[in-house]
């Protein structure tokens, strides 16, 4: 029992902050540039990530049982986790706008950040070949990570704002390297191989 | 000032290739150049499949675009450049290797920047100039990885395509992720930097031809 409790725990930590989509694999890179300077809209962003992905890993898991070994899995699996993405994000969107919550529907752009992200971490956990409930805190690990490196990249940037920066160097570029720098930082402490 | 029109005029026709490059101009596909190119032939690699995954949608959007509900949208495109994806994967089966390298940016070529700035966000009236510009920002994104790739091998690793290659220095750590961030940083300032000096002599000879202009 305190070995179960201990590895999902490790899985929990491990797709936060070992495995960080944004400082390890880059992911959410290209929206954080563009995407509107709220902690709000960041939260609700990864709250809709870790819920969409969460749903589409428990048929996915089943689906791995079932087919891993066959030759074709893999574009399965790619075809399948596009297609449950969409269906469990315009089933949240229509429930949410029903129920009066979805005040304005999100920017197209926000959207497609939630699809590749969502995407991802349901990608990602089913290749990590874990148990149905280590599956499941990956994705809600990976996505509480995101959030964070995604709140501390926006802390960041507001920082940068008051400060005296060249022309060339103003937006994308110190973006850029300031994400560069927190990853070497994150890298630093906690030394582990490229993943892919 | 003509002269400086007459630059950007240039630069405009090809759009997507050095002004508005999706890497470097527009923030766009950035995990895609920051993680896989480890190696020029991976490089290579994931810039055909974000090609085979952005210029069908982008020609799809500019004709069908008007009749599809936006809530449907981005699944529909999302599912076509998927299913171009696969098709490309399973052409090049025989490159295991490569393929397993390239790893979950594979799959997620499907919803990458270029295709969601040329289908959903800008979509362009006409099938020919969806084409033309989503082609453009193709060979804008492969410009980018080749040199990044090229670089991070022959530095990084010590070989260029696979070939063992003297390189003057070694640093291993361009391998990782943090090398990707930083070089992409340094590469948009040098570009926005050259546009800079480019106009500012353009301007300066234009203002010293209208002043002895002006004195004749």
């Amino acid at each position: 029992m305190m070995g179960t409790t201990v590895s999902l725990l490790a899985v929990l930590v491990s797709s936060a902050v070992i495995e960080n989509l944004l400082f390890a694999r880059a992911l959410g890179a290209d929206h954080i540039i563009k995407q509107s300077r709220s902690y709000r809209l960041i939260l609700a962003l990864g709250a809709g990530i870790a819920i969409i992905s969460s749903l589409s890993v428990i048929p996915l898991w089943w689906m791995a049982r079932a087919f891993a070994r066959e030759s074709w899995w893999n574009y399965l699996l790619c075809f399948s986790a596009v297609c449950l993405v969409a269906v469990f994000n315009l089933g949240i969107t229509v429930a949410l706008a029903m129920t009066g919550k979805l005040k304005r529907q999100l920017r197209l752009l926000d959207q497609g950040a939630v699809y590749s992200a969502s995407l991802a971490v349901t990608l990602l956990s089913i290749s990590s070949v874990l148990p149905l409930l280590g599956s499941l805190l990956y994705c809600l690990g990976a996505s509480a990570g995101m959030v964070a490196a995604m709140m501390l990249v926006h802390s960041g940037r507001e920082r940068l704002e008051f400060c005296n920066i060249s022309r060339s160097f103003s937006g994308l570029p110190i973006t850029m390297i300031y994400i560069g720098i927190l990853s070497l930082a994150i890298y630093g402490l906690i030394g582990h191989q490229l993943p892919t | 000032m003509q002269s400086i029109r007459r630059y950007r005029s240039r630069l405009s026709r090809t759009s997507g290739l050095l002004k508005n490059n999706p890497v470097v101009g527009l923030g766009l596909t950035l995990p895609f150049v920051i993680v896989p190119t480890l190696s020029l032939k991976s490089g290579l690699m994931i810039s055909a499949f974000l090609a085979v995954a952005t210029i069908p949608s982008a020609i799809l959007a500019s004709v069908w675009g008007r009749r599809i509900q936006p809530i449907f949208a981005l699944p529909c495109y999302g599912i076509v450049s998927m299913a171009f994806v696969l098709l490309l994967r399973w052409y090049c089966a025989g490159q295991a290797l490569l393929l397993e390298n390239l790893g979950v940016y594979l799959p997620l070529c499907a919803f990458n920047g270029m295709m969601l700035e040329l289908s959903l966000l800008h979509p362009r009236k006409k099938p020919l100039q969806a084409l033309h510009d989503s082609v453009m920002m193709c060979i804008g994104f492969l410009l980018v990885a080749a040199f990044l790739s090229a670089g991070r091998e022959l530095l990084g690793t010590g070989t260029l395509w696979g070939i063992p290659v003297a390189a003057p220095i070694r640093i291993s750590g361009l391998t990782l992720p943090f090398a990707g961030f930083i070089l992409i940083g340094f590469l948009s300032a040098l570009f926005r930097r050259l546009d800079g000096i480019i106009v500012g002599r353009m301007l300066r000879a234009s203002r010293r031809g209208a002043k002895e202009g002006g004195e004749g």
